[in-house]
């Protein structure tokens, strides 16, 4: 009895067996696999003093690779907004031959090895590839320079939004629609006024992944992105060549700085969600 | 109204049929730049130079090598993950404590770092100039560069992919017949074995496949605490790389259509357990 | 085979749940524990089962502690208001399951088990039933599947918590009849949490009515029908009128109406029954609001001192004569005045 008394402070009794074994293993666990390793990457870079984490933040090569890979993870994410969204809606709303097919394939950024997609874009978007090569002669250059960092970030951010977006689309009373079109809107009005509201809140969730998914991406991008230090240059790759030079400390710094902008604009993402989600309730 | 509606979308497909062709056509040409090009640029690559050659660069020992490396990896980070997100779900669904919340942030955490920092903060404890290197160094042990250090990393990258399926099931079916096995004098055993486990089999599955097909295509966190050593610590996603750094297109074509043909394995699977998946959701919706 | 409650208090972050309960379930007896949501039956019932522990108090069992054993060790067969079955076994499994994971050295032999199942599914009518799902049954099969799993580990207790809360009203009627024939023949101690009072005195010997975690009464419904302990009681039992009322003097005092009453003095309520009213020259002042005849009976409705009453009568009942509009005396061959909860100020009349 005292001792269920005593319990009580933090946590509400069960008769359900396991509740000691199972938070045992599951804190022993997220702390041998998350919580110490990342308190490491927040404790490395003070090491050799705070002036050297301003400076490995502030020097040009760093501010190039977080400005290209947080720049290109937005661009494609709102790429994303626009096409995945267009590829939600072509498939929830019509039916065309191969359909099922198409649907299947939205995930395979999902599974498949970011290192294989890095060389087939490259391959594909290179000067000699069979898309690359008809953009060649209209001056477009999309392997090797930043926008080949969009295309992959494209690829992998993909999936996010489209199956973010699917099931409200697919729970959306058609109805509704059908009584915006009885009373005379437009199409364009429909879509702007009846379907995009309802379906922000999932899309914005989906956008918010996609982006993180963008800034940390790795494999993916290192073929295509020619990986030119001030030009072409993702954060992540930065990391791995200071690493390579055995600078740990400039490496934690820089993957400390990806996690709080990350999180810092993520947090900003979520505020805009609710303000959005309090809005339409 | 009814009838109305009916009429109205009966008549809709005719109106904008043109504007409906537009988009579709759109999104499937968009779907065949961004994924479908580069999944058959893999296969015609791999085949540049005939099949022969691509089954011969298949067939060398350090292909071999890498791809016992990486199903050995799996074959450790899976199940563990497996184990570790049964143990989170049931205490985060089945009891409630203080702290919860930021229990279930931090087993989500991994999916939002980039994976070269879930590599990097390894290589800050186990590197040469890591936290533990002293200690390491005095017992004579060796942890980067090594297939332990892999382990590490992959389990850390597909920590959450478990977890993540279960939780929301087990919220929504609630305890409730954990708690009448109880009352009919089930052992702990037996209500896990018999209750538990049989009502989350699919997601469970679903859980394992997800982290299996990104345990098995993990790069960037695995290329950083790698080293690259041929035979040795090299998996298949980093022989890609090393193969397309040598210039060797057929080699490094075919081992990725290797690795893209295990993810199509894992897309007709996932989609074959969404299915169930959704059953068990759906049937719990009809009671 | 008694059960006993003692001083039990369970208090949620600080709010209480039940007070003070103390409770005697007799052996063999059909409980119920009656009572509007928030008044703690369900919190009651889970104590009794172990799902839940109290903060002060104890439960005894023949005498035997039974906060001490896990619920797994009590032998009590459950009910959940969601029937809680198995999704993925047949019928058959379900009910078996119980018998099936006892340890090896108690458990029955197979074909046991199997005669067992079968004895329960001819009991509750679901003969041939055995090889379905729970998602392949009506709403009420589904209950008697239920029943069925808790019945087979021969409790010692039987608990059903709101066990007709999600059926629709006519199968809710035909379950009610067949659980009481069920406790009959099975004779198992039983306590069945409601907030439907017709449910508690159709089925049980006895009620417990209970009130923001207090017990407000326990008797046979007859008793808390005829002698209710409080106004709050009066009231949950079914149609009624609870005016405010002063009593001094030997003497109970309702706007302009008196009447004797050896009630202590003080304010209380003065509570009277539809049926305890008749037309008459004296009693309170009262107007009819609508008159509605239906067959060879008829309702009237009366505002009573600002209060809406129905009234069913046979029709030639001097009420349903009169006109809506037309002013009624009536008087209460029978009323109680009461305190508004708890312990009584003793009844009148």
């Amino acid at each position: 009895m005292t001792r269920q008394a005593g319990r009580r402070a933090w946590r509400t009794p069960s008769p359900l067996p396991g509740f000691s074994l199972s938070l045992g293993f599951t804190v022993a666990y997220l702390s041998l696999f998350v919580l110490i390793p990342l308190t490491a990457l927040a404790i490395r870079p003070w090491e050799n003093g705070f002036d050297n984490v301003i400076a490995a933040v502030a020097s040009p090569r760093a501010q190039a690779a977080l400005r290209l890979s947080f720049i290109a993870a937005a661009v494609a994410a709102a790429v994303n907004a626009i096409m995945g969204g267009l590829l939600a809606w072509v498939l929830t709303r019509y039916d065309f031959p191969g359909k099922r097919l198409a649907d299947a394939v939205i995930d395979l950024p999902f599974a498949l090895p970011t290192a294989v997609a890095g060389i087939a874009l490259t391959a594909l978007y290179a000067q000699n590839g069979p898309i690359g090569g008809l953009l060649a002669p209209l001056g477009v250059k999309i392997a090797y320079t930043p926008v080949g960092v969009v295309v992959a970030m494209i690829f992998v951010g993909l999936p996010f939004v489209v199956r973010s977006i699917q099931p409200v689309l697919q729970d959306l009373d058609q109805e509704v629609e059908a009584a915006a079109e009885t009373l005379g809107a437009s199409p364009f009005q429909r879509a702007t006024r009846v379907i995009l509201p309802a379906v922000l809140p999932a899309l914005l969730s989906g956008v918010g992944l996609a982006f993180a998914r963008g800034v940390g991406e790795y494999g993916s991008v290192i073929f295509i992105a020619g990986n030119m230090p001030l030009r072409s240059e993702i954060a992540p790759l930065l990391i791995v060549t200071q690493l390579e030079q055995f600078d740990y400390a400039g490496a934690a710094t820089i993957g400390m700085a990806m996690l709080i902008l990350s999180f810092l604009i993520l947090l900003g993402f979520n505020g805009l969600q609710g303000l959005i989600a309090r809005r339409g309730a | 109204m009814t009838a109305e509606t009916l009429r109205l979308s009966a008549a809709r497909p005719r109106n904008l049929s043109l504007g409906r062709g537009l988009l579709i056509g759109l999104a499937l040409l968009w779907l065949t730049l961004i994924v479908l090009a580069p999944l058959s640029v893999i296969l015609v690559e791999a085949l540049r130079k005939g099949l022969g050659a691509a089954v011969a660069s298949l067939s060398q020992p350090d292909v071999w090598a890498a791809a016992r490396l990486t199903l050995l990896t799996t074959a450790i980070a899976t199940p563990l993950n497996a184990v570790f997100g049964l143990a989170a779900a049931w205490c985060v669904t089945r009891f409630d404590f203080i702290g919860k919340t930021l229990l279930m942030a931090l087993i989500d955490l991994p999916l939002s770092v980039s994976p070269v920092i879930s590599g990097l903060v390894w290589v800050l404890l186990f590197g040469a100039s890591g936290w533990f290197a002293p200690w390491l160094n005095a017992a004579g042990l060796q942890i980067m560069f090594t297939p332990v250090a892999i382990v590490l990393a992959t389990i850390l990258v597909t920590l959450p992919y478990v977890a993540r399926e279960l939780i929301p099931l087990m919220q929504q079916q609630g305890s409730d017949e954990e708690l009448a096995a109880l009352t009919l004098g089930a052992r702990p055993s037996a209500i896990f074995l018999f209750i538990t486990l049989p009502n989350v089999r699919w997601a469970l599955l679903y859980g394992v496949l997800l982290a299996n097909a990104r345990a098995m295509g993990e790069f960037g966190a695995v290329s950083v605490v790698s080293g690259h050593i041929r035979g040795l610590t090299n998996t298949l996603p980093l022989h890609v790389e090393i193969l397309y750094n040598e210039y060797d297109f057929v080699g490094a074509f075919a081992t990725a259509a290797l690795l893209a043909v295990l993810a199509l394995l894992t897309l007709v699977l996932k989609s074959f357990l969404e299915h169930r998946h959704a059953d068990d959701l759906a049937a719990r919706g009809r009671r | 085979m008694t059960l006993d409650i003692q001083s039990i208090t369970r208090a949620y972050d600080g709010l209480p749940a039940l007070d003070n309960v103390s409770l005697t379930v007799r052996d063999g007896e059909f409980l119920a524990l009656l009572g509007p949501s928030g008044s703690g039956k369900t919190t009651l019932l889970r104590i009794m089962a172990g799902l839940d522990r109290p903060s002060a108090g104890q439960v005894r069992f023949n005498g035997e502690d039974f906060l001490a054993l896990s619920p797994r060790e009590r032998r009590v067969g459950m009910v959940f208001q969601s029937y809680a079955l198995f999704r993925h076994m047949t019928v058959a499994d379900n009910i078996a399951f119980g018998l099936k994971v006892r340890p090896r050295g108690s458990r029955p032999a197979r074909a046991e088990i199997a005669e067992r199942v079968h004895d329960l599914l001819r009991l509750i009518q679901l003969e041939g039933y055995d090889a379905r799902y729970p998602s392949q049954l009506s709403g009420g099969q589904r209950q008697r599947v239920a029943l069925a799993r808790a019945l087979a580990i021969e409790p010692r207790l039987l608990l059903l918590d709101e066990p007709f809360g999600a059926l629709d009203a006519r199968v809710r009627r035909d379950l009610r009849r067949w659980l009481r024939q069920v406790h009959e023949q099975t004779g198992v101690t039983t306590v069945l949490v409601t907030h439907d009072q017709e449910e508690a005195l159709e089925l049980a010997d006895r009620v417990v009515i209970l009130r923001q975690g207090k017990v407000e009464q326990v008797d046979t419904p007859q008793a808390l029908y005829d002698r209710p302990a409080s106004a709050f009681v009066h009231d949950f039992l079914g149609e009624g009128l609870q005016l405010q009322a002063t009593v001094a003097r030997g003497e109970v005092m309702s706007s302009d109406w008196r009447a004797p009453s050896d009630a202590p003095t003080g304010d209380a309520f003065l509570c009277i029954r539809p049926e305890d009213l008749e037309a008459s020259d004296t009693g309170l002042f009262g107007v009819v609001i609508s008159s509605l005849r239906r067959g060879d009976r008829a309702r009237v409705a009366v505002s009573l001192h600002g209060r809406r009453l129905e009234l069913d009568r046979a029709v030639g009942d001097p009420l349903t004569i009169l006109a809506p509009g037309e002013p009624v005396r009536l008087h209460p061959r029978r009323f109680h005045v009461l305190a508004e909860r708890g312990d009584t100020l003793t009844k009148s009349a």
